[in-house]
């Protein structure tokens, strides 16, 4: 009887507000994007040359606001070149970019490979192959591709490139070498460059477990781009593992929108008993039901991680391992490692292990979870 | 410039974070809801505030600032463009579709448009064709999540910019499966109906007892118990059965509002009786006199639901014998162990009158919430 009485008072709380109509005609219902969709382009026939660049606007109008459906608008200019395989070469690369963004990793590298076979020349191209290819793990091939990039661009990206993705290759001591080598060229870098430079430092520190020195570099890198969301959410990810909650809280604050940091604001929340942790919870649960409505588990990785910060261990471990079919990176690592010691089924994760093996991956906060040769 | 592309492109790379890393958003998801109804469609659409500027021109000043007024301004030039985005069809002939009343949603990720839809078939469709086009010339991204009920089954599907529209199979089910589906639903309502498995209970609780000059004690004998236990059962089955049969087939028909109001007054009464008895051997005509009343309310959800077309009295039967089987297994758990209970003091004074008491309160709340006057 008790039960049948909390559940019935607990059914009044979930109910959803109804639709409304506003009394007041000056009520502000929503704050509008700097310039709308491509309402005015329609039935406007437009050349690859200029769909690829209204492409290229909306993606970078995208990274700053946050709004996928940019990359959706993005997406809509490309449309008549969507599904040929032989796009124009402009086309190629953006098409490739968004279908990364859309974790279509297969489809963004063929489309890369078509490119550079046409145009070998194409620097972009090869930087983009490796970044995908050290999303997925492949550090010989994305080794590569950052050598294809000395002598096609500027030699500080080409060896900021290689260093990067050595010091993942087991060389991570002289790919620390090689990076401290390569700062007295940063004077000349633009900011994003600098903070691409630094971030990589921070990165490697960490892994290396030299946690101090890592977050010297994370501040640097911050300095240059203080608003990038990426950067903001690995430090404050190096605080939490510091059980430094409240320092998270202060590097991203409550009104905060996008969605990587919301997750590491609650994570601090919960990890300080704080009550403003109950709202937060919501909404991102809320994100992540939409997302599987949508049918596009874009989520993954942070949907494992929130699992397991709830202490959900079988839900996490079934998401990490759906993670780890997607991506190879050091925190799908981590991640697939801790859920299946928190389930007790550290088998679970012998893919992660036989992995580490044979790239030589170091990474100190895997050797906590457990990923210890 | 092309030193640009190239930084953007290395700051997408930054810190792992290559998903979506600054997603502030959600993706384009509007929501449609569509329900069948013999050869009507109503339902809503809501669309996320933020892809109105795609569909017309809102923002009249150009603050980037959307108010209420600037959005009902606007309120005909969208149903226009949502009418021609969306087209049914009822077995091939199309149901010309009706954009209604313009409201506000607020969901958890923001303010959506919220537009009832109503549209006219020819005929009651076996075959419901969607043909979903809103916003994917310009994003192709964009989703409709849809959720289409028939009568006791609903279908949901992610409508995409496929080619084809996509077809639902609305074929009447089986009788048998009618039923089925229907007894389901009933066992599911008095299951979730805590109103009306509080009324039944606090009217049981006194039946393994007796009340004699001011003093409760238990009953000797297991029959006396049993015939207060059908008396009861019996009484809010009928009366409830005649309520929603008059009801569903619309013979009668009450206020919602008031039928819920007197439901939660009959489960305070119930539990107020338990504490000082002013009906004891006529309880089976308080189950009687209020069954009546919870019929109403049975019927108000089976109205939701809808009765399919072609079996309704089919639907009708089975629901309340779904809620009959339901009653019945809360009545075979409750009552051998309110006979195996009641001599002791635990159910003679803490769960007679601490749970009556929280009965009571628990009405109080319901009565306080459906008159309006606490939220």
């Amino acid at each position: 009887m008790v039960g049948a009485l909390a559940a019935g008072l607990g059914a009044t709380g979930f109910a959803q507000a109804a639709p409304y109509r506003p009394a007041d005609p000056a009520e502000v219902l929503e704050r509008l994007p700097v310039s709308a969709a491509p309402r005015s382009l329609q039935g406007r026939r437009l050349s690859a040359d200029q769909a690829a660049e209204l492409a290229r606007v909306f993606i970078e109008r995208g990274r700053s606001s946050g709004d996928p459906r940019e990359l959706g608008y993005a997406q809509g200019v490309l449309a008549p070149w969507w599904s040929a395989a032989d796009a124009p070469d402009r086309v190629l690369l953006l098409r490739a970019t968004l279908r990364q963004a859309r974790h279509d990793f297969d489809g963004a590298l063929a489309d890369l490979a078509r490119l550079l076979a046409r145009r070998p020349e194409d620097a972009q191209a090869w930087l983009t192959q490796a970044t995908v290819l050290r999303v997925l793990g492949r550090y010989d091939e994305a080794r590569r591709s950052c050598a294809e990039l000395q002598g096609r661009t500027e030699p500080f990206i080409a060896a900021l490139c290689a260093a990067a993705v050595q010091g993942l290759h087991g060389e991570a001591t002289q790919a620390s070498a090689a990076l401290e080598a390569l700062a007295p060229a940063l004077s000349g870098q633009s900011p994003g460059v600098a903070a691409w430079y630094y971030a990589e430092r921070a990165e490697l520190a960490e892994r290396l477990g030299q946690r101090v020195v890592a977050e010297r570099w994370y501040r640097q890198a911050l300095i240059r781009v203080p608003d990038d969301h990426g950067l903001r959410a690995a430090y404050a990810d190096l605080l939490l593992d510091d059980r430094r909650a409240p320092e998270v809280l202060a590097l991203i604050d409550a009104d905060v929108t996008a969605e990587a940091l919301m997750l590491r604001r609650a994570l601090a929340l919960q990890a300080l008993g704080d009550p403003q942790f109950a709202a937060l919870d919501l909404r991102i649960r809320d994100n992540f039901d939409a997302a599987r409505r949508r049918g596009e588990p874009l989520h993954l990785r942070e949907e494992a991680r929130y699992a397991l910060a709830r202490g959900e261990t079988a839900l996490a471990l079934t998401l990490a391992r759906q993670n780890w079919a997607v991506q190879h990176e050091p925190w799908d690592a981590r991640l697939l490692l801790v859920a299946a010691m928190a389930a007790g089924q550290p088998q679970a994760a012998s893919t992660v292990r036989d992995w580490l093996r044979a790239t030589g991956l170091q990474d100190a906060r895997l050797t906590h979870a457990g990923g210890a040769p | 410039m092309k030193h640009q592309g190239l930084l953007m492109l290395v700051l997408w790379a930054l810190s792992g974070l290559t998903a979506l890393p600054a997603q502030a958003h959600r993706p384009s998801d509007a929501y449609l809801s569509l329900r069948v109804d013999d050869t009507r469609l109503h339902g809503q659409w809501e669309i996320a505030l933020r892809d109105l500027p795609a569909l017309v021109d809102l923002d009249a000043d150009r603050n980037r600032e959307l108010t209420w007024g600037e959005l009902s301004a606007a309120q005909s030039a969208l149903a226009a463009v949502l009418q021609a985005h969306l087209a049914l069809r009822a077995d091939g002939r199309p149901c010309p579709l009706t954009i209604g009343d313009l409201l506000v949603h607020s969901r958890v990720d923001g303010r959506y448009a919220w537009f009832a839809l109503e549209a006219d078939c020819v005929r009651a469709p076996a075959i419901l064709e969607i043909d979903y086009r809103l916003l994917f010339d310009m994003d192709p991204t964009h989703r409709g999540i849809l959720v289409l009920t028939a009568g006791a089954t609903s279908h949901s599907a992610v409508l995409g910019p496929q080619a084809e529209p996509r077809r639902f199979d609305l074929a009447r089910p089986s009788a048998w499966r009618a039923f089925l589906d229907y007894t389901v639903e009933g066992v599911r309502h008095i299951w979730i109906g805590y109103d009306h498995i509080l009324f039944l209970l606090a009217l049981l609780l006194p039946a393994v007892l007796r009340y004699e000059r001011g003093r409760w004690s238990a009953v000797d004998r297991l029959r006396p118990a049993l015939w207060n236990v059908f008396g009861v059962v019996t009484a809010f089955t009928l009366a409830h059965s005649v309520t929603l049969t008059l009801a569903a087939l619309e013979w009668v028909r009450l206020p919602i509002a008031w039928v819920e109001l007197a439901i939660a007054l009959s489960v305070l009464l119930a539990a107020l009786n338990n504490l000082r008895p002013v009906v004891l051997r006529a309880r089976w005509m308080v189950a009687f006199g209020f069954g009546l009343i919870h019929g109403f309310g049975f019927a108000s959800v089976l109205g939701e639901l809808g009765l399919p077309e072609g079996a309704r009295l089919i639907a009708l039967v089975a629901f309340n014998v779904g809620v009959e089987v339901g009653q019945m297994a809360i009545v075979l758990v409750a009552v051998p162990a309110a006979y195996a209970l009641r001599r002791t003091r635990f159910y003679q004074v803490s769960l007679r009158i601490g749970g009556s008491v929280a009965v009571a309160l628990l009405a109080l709340l319901w009565i306080a919430q459906r008159g309006g006057w606490v939220q």
